[in-house]
């Protein structure tokens, strides 16, 4: 029995080892903020890669929106899906609703599938509600954090969740949309399945399909209205020798009197 | 690997800095299949510059100057001399500078500009290759028939093409392995190598074009010898961008190691001068990068064509280290010339290496190497009349110290005080050769 | 961190962007460095990778994870006992401004 796998994955802003304002005069994001891959969807598509490899089927992956630095559909066909589709997001960012409406459009006819894995955490905190979103909209079950797949058949999947001191089985029917946690990875996803320059250059090749969905048609009441820079609070660094206990003591008391 | 799969295109580019992106371009605007194969995740990624001189990137792409993420346009540059807690500076502006094309002089962050110019690569039609590297090259025949036919890329793949261009920049393991294996011959003397370190530091708008007095996107190129880089071959650069000064310090690899600086501990000496130190206050440091610079010259560049080959850029040795710092203008010409090249040799499909010979053809007519060819004494002079660098900066900002000084003396006796402690311990036989070699410097 | 002229080489590597391999892309030959008295490499390196072993004071510590891939100690070091390779693919040192 082989299944049809949809990941859904984003480009988000990579917010690791920030130095300096991340903002520009006019209020827009500086040229030189990196964006990535979001790990976590990654997780996904490596959750479906696997599913793939043992029963065979094929994986598909969808991401809203025009890549803005790092092309993750492109990045999708290199680690070894089968197919992509771009949504377009028309002119404006949208909101998790409606991008979670756009993206239940484009699967809705992207044809039969069993299930839909999608990273949690995101750290563009807006949308890490958007696989439930999906979900909902689909009108299918959805699990959240679900860090490793125990087994799936018979319109059935259970998904295997790290918990205190233990781990808990969580089945559900199929189609069922996952939420993949990181608690399992044993890998890190960052290196790809595939590190192959051929796939590479085909990825760069391949025309990317667009989703026959209607951007225009979807409005997202949600936008930002704003934005307020916070004065950055100047703090004062303290050198303090690891054997002077008396000024250990006391900037432990300065830290716990919240100076 | 079956037929169907095995790669092969007219051209294969090696690097995606601006010498290899130029060729690219070249390439792929004669109507070329190429492939770029670049070891970062984004071209610009282990790229290091500032100032970037742009006549050949505005022949490439016609008004390059006015899309490109540009940080400032240069309207003033300097020559400082740092002594003990004296500066001397030379400083120059032209009006002409802060118009269009303004003096094809910029202030780029190159991490942002060479990932630009990769776009516009990709746009032409190259096929750009990220996080790939290439660990030599794949030959086919024997002896002087020897010829590269594709490239060994790690993890055990290989693509072909007719032609391989090398830009691999300063550090550049792939050319180093290929002139071996292909008996390409060597310069006069070996390559010789500078390392510098840069910081970049965040710094209001406003703040900046107060402390150099600039308006709009005006801003500066100033060079630094003197003091702080006293007993080295070497100096320090401050250039402008938006919001940040781009501040580093360059010196030669076997004098920095005589001298006993670290790298970052001689940008440290720079920083901390007071007529340096004043330019950055309440900074913040964004980041800090190293890069090395070919600074062997003329006589440091060997042959740059071989069977199926062509090296480019810094990786052929085409740096100008004089006071013009030119480096990308060079690898994009050098790039430039290595694409006709190789679009020439398609039309004869002769990719052996008289049949690339049109590479180095145009190379000795254009500018790149012959302003190389111009300063080819530098490197010599500035380690045999180390002077340059460091005692007559120092004694001549002592003159202008005694020279200035205001004091109870008649002017006659300052001036012929400051004279005489002006050549103490200065040859007068040395100082007219050396004066004789310094106007090779300029 | 501390202000702009104080700042320590750790500091300034601090905001130096990486992607950090789990296996290192040098290797130094520990027999010629214990003939090396003067260690060069301690000095001409950009990105302070290289340090004294604190056990084996004859021996340096590769911290391969600093490496700004300026290729330095391909020239520098006296006996040629550092094997500098290219980090793997989009791996090691990634600049934001360059």
């Amino acid at each position: 029995m082989s299944y049809n796998c949809i990941v859904i994955v984003r480009e988000v802003w990579d917010t690791r080892d920030l130095t300096g304002s991340v903002l520009a005069d006019n209020g827009s994001i500086k040229d030189s903020m990196l964006t990535r891959f979001e790990p976590e969807d990654m997780n996904a598509l490596e959750m479906a890669l696997r599913i793939k490899d043992e029963h065979g089927g094929k994986v598909t992956a969808f991401s809203v929106g025009t890549p803005k630095q790092v092309d993750v559909l492109r990045e999708c066909l290199y680690r070894g899906v089968d197919e992509v589709v771009r949504v377009d997001a028309g002119a404006s960012s949208l909101g998790t609703q409606a991008a979670a409406q756009l993206l239940a459009d484009a699967i809705g006819k992207a044809g039969q599938y069993d299930l839909i894995c999608v990273g949690v955490t995101v750290a563009d905190g807006e949308s890490s509600m958007l696989g439930t979103h999906v979900a909902g909209k689909l009108g299918i079950e959805q699990v959240s954090y679900v860090d490793a797949i125990e087994e799936i058949g018979e319109g059935r999947v259970v998904g295997k969740r790290g918990i205190e001191m233990g781990y808990e089985y969580i089945e559900a029917p199929l189609p069922a949309l996952l939420s993949v946690g990181v608690a399992l990875v044993e890998d890190d996803p960052r290196t790809p399945r595939s590190a192959k320059a051929m796939l590479k250059l085909k990825a760069k090749k391949a025309e990317i399909p667009s989703a026959d969905v209607d951007a225009s048609a979807v409005t997202s009441p949600v936008s930002i209205a704003g934005r307020e820079a916070v004065p950055e609070r100047a703090v004062e660094s303290k050198d303090v020798a690891a054997e002077d206990e008396t000024a250990l003591k006391s900037m432990l008391d300065d830290v716990l009197k919240g100076e | 690997m079956s037929a169907e799969d095995t790669v092969k295109v007219d051209a294969i580019v090696v690097g995606g800095g601006p010498g290899g992106l130029a060729a690219a371009l070249t390439m792929a605007q004669g109507g070329l299949e190429v492939i770029l194969v670049e070891r970062g995740e984004y071209a610009g990624s282990k790229n290091v510059g500032g100032l970037f001189y742009g006549t050949i990137l505005n022949q490439l792409i016609p008004d390059a100057f006015k899309q490109a993420p540009i940080e400032r346009t240069v309207s003033k540059r300097s020559i400082t001399y740092l002594g003990d807690g004296t500066h001397m500076s030379l400083t120059f502006g032209a009006d002409a500078w802060s118009q269009p094309p303004y003096n094809n002089t910029y202030v780029v962050h190159r991490a942002q500009f060479d990932r630009w110019l990769a776009s516009q690569v990709e746009e032409a039609g190259a096929t750009l290759l990220e996080g790939m590297v290439v660990d030599g090259l794949i030959y086919e025949g024997e002896g002087a028939g020897r010829k590269a036919v594709g490239v060994q890329l790690r993890g055990d793949e290989a693509f072909y093409a007719d032609v391989i261009v090398l830009a691999d920049g300063a550090n550049c393991l792939v050319s180093e392995k290929v002139r071996e294996e292909l008996a390409m011959p060597g310069g006069k003397i070996k390559q010789e190598y500078a390392v510098g370190v840069k910081e970049i530091i965040s710094l209001p708008k406003e703040t900046i074009e107060a402390r150099f007095n600039l308006k709009d996107n005006e801003g500066v190129a100033y060079d630094f010898l003197g003091v702080p880089f006293e007993g080295l071959i070497g100096g320090g650069f401050i250039y402008t961008a938006k919001d940040s000064i781009h501040l580093g310090s360059v010196a030669r690899i076997e004098s920095l190691v005589e001298s006993g600086f670290t790298p970052s501990g001689l940008n440290d000496r720079f920083k901390q001068h007071p007529a340096v130190s004043r330019l950055i206050d309440g900074g913040e440091l964004l980041e800090y990068s190293g890069h090395m610079l070919p600074e062997g010259g003329y006589d440091a560049i060997g042959s740059l064509t071989a069977n199926g080959v062509m090296i480019v850029g810094d990786a052929a040795g085409l740096l100008n280290m004089s006071l013009y710092k030119e480096g990308t203008n060079h690898a994009m010409e050098s790039g430039m010339y290595a694409g006709q090249a190789a679009v020439a040799a398609k039309e004869k499909k002769d990719y052996s290496r008289s049949g690339l010979a049109l590479y180095e053809e145009k190379l000795a007519e254009g500018i790149a190497l012959k302003d190389v060819k111009k300063y080819k004494d530098l490197p010599d002079i500035l380690t045999s009349a180390p002077e340059l660098l460091s005692l007559y900066p120092k004694k001549i900002n002592q003159l202008m110290v005694d020279y200035f000084t205001v004091n109870a003396e008649p002017k006659a006796v300052t001036q012929k005080a400051a004279m005489k402690n002006f050549m103490k311990d200065m040859s007068k036989i040395k100082l007219l050769r050396n004066a004789f070699k310094a106007r090779k410097l300029m | 961190m501390g202000k702009i002229l104080e700042l320590t080489v750790e500091d300034k590597l601090y905001t130096t962007k990486y992607e950090t391999d789990s296996r290192s892309h040098i290797k130094v030959n520990g027999d010629l460095c214990r003939t090396c008295s003067s260690k060069p490499c301690l000095r001409f390196c950009s990105g302070d990778v290289y340090k004294i072993n604190p056990s084996e004071p004859d021996q340096v510590t590769v911290n391969y994870e600093n490496c700004l891939e300026c290729g330095t100690c391909r020239h520098g070091c006296p006996f040629n006992a550092i094997d500098w390779q290219y980090p793997d693919g989009a791996m090691g040192v990634k600049y934001r401004y360059g």
